[in-house]
């Protein structure tokens, strides 16, 4: 999630590879339907598209490039590292995800 | 600290163009890779604080505040040219304010109280002397 502390510099949109974060007050998208903003105010991270990153990268891309640390992980919505894998893999079709490891899962130490 | 970007930054949040501070030393600060990066974010955070006070935004601002206020607080009195010691004196005032604001004691006001960024004497000098150079 972004909290209200986001000061809007939108260093975190083209992070994301599942193109989860939009700015405030723009629709959101996912499987052809387009939905209502979450935020109108500040930048916002769609839950459903979300998968901290698992399955890309080490760490969560948004969080790594946030200068005012705005960008945390939920603490009402707790996701298993399955949970997200599964989701990322539903999310790109197209593509083949090689067994997690630590380059691509932050529940992973290397 | 030699590039520009650190110093114009400090002149802007000075100026109390709070934004166009954060935004400057973002730059700076994604490039960074030095053990001032932390420093780097603490200016960041504390421009992006200011930002949020100014809009009304009292929660963001105090916890931006404060997280710019701990990293801070590990550097000594004076480190890259900047009186580390005066500047966390002002944000220790300006977050009391703040809170007096989320407490409706208080409103922010263009005489409200705003910290500055303070140089030492001798990077004052230096500044002062490398914006003369570059200004266009």
């Amino acid at each position: 999630m972004i909290t209200e502390e986001c000061i809007n510099c939108g260093a975190c949109e083209p992070e994301c590879p599942n193109v989860a974060i939009y700015a405030g007050g723009a629709q959101w998208e996912l499987n052809g339907a387009t939905n209502p903003p979450i935020s109108d105010s500040f930048f916002y991270i769609v839950p459903d598209k979300c998968t901290e990153c698992v399955g890309h990268f080490e760490k969560e891309q948004c969080a790594a490039v946030c200068p005012v640390d705005c960008c945390i992980p939920d603490p009402n919505r707790v996701e298993t590292e399955e949970v997200l894998f599964d989701r990322a893999k539903k999310l790109h079709p197209d593509r083949t995800f090689p067994e997690l490891s630590p380059a691509t899962s932050h529940f992973r130490k290397a | 600290m030699t590039d520009e970007r650190y110093w114009k930054g400090i002149q802007r949040f000075n100026e109390k163009e709070f934004f166009e501070a954060h935004e400057i030393l973002e730059d700076l600060w994604h490039e960074y890779r030095e053990t001032d990066r932390t420093y780097l974010q603490a200016l960041i955070q504390i421009s992006a604080g200011m930002y949020h006070a100014d809009a009304g935004n009292f929660k963001g601002a105090k916890s931006q505040l404060a997280k710019g206020v701990e990293k801070l607080s590990q550097y000594p009195a004076s480190h890259q040219g900047v009186d580390v010691r005066l500047l966390l004196r002002d944000l220790s005032m300006c977050l009391t304010t703040i809170d007096h604001c989320e407490r409706g004691r208080a409103q922010i006001s263009p005489n409200s109280f705003f910290p500055a960024i303070q140089l030492t004497t001798k990077h004052t000098q230096e500044s002062e002397t490398h914006h003369g150079n570059n200004d266009h």
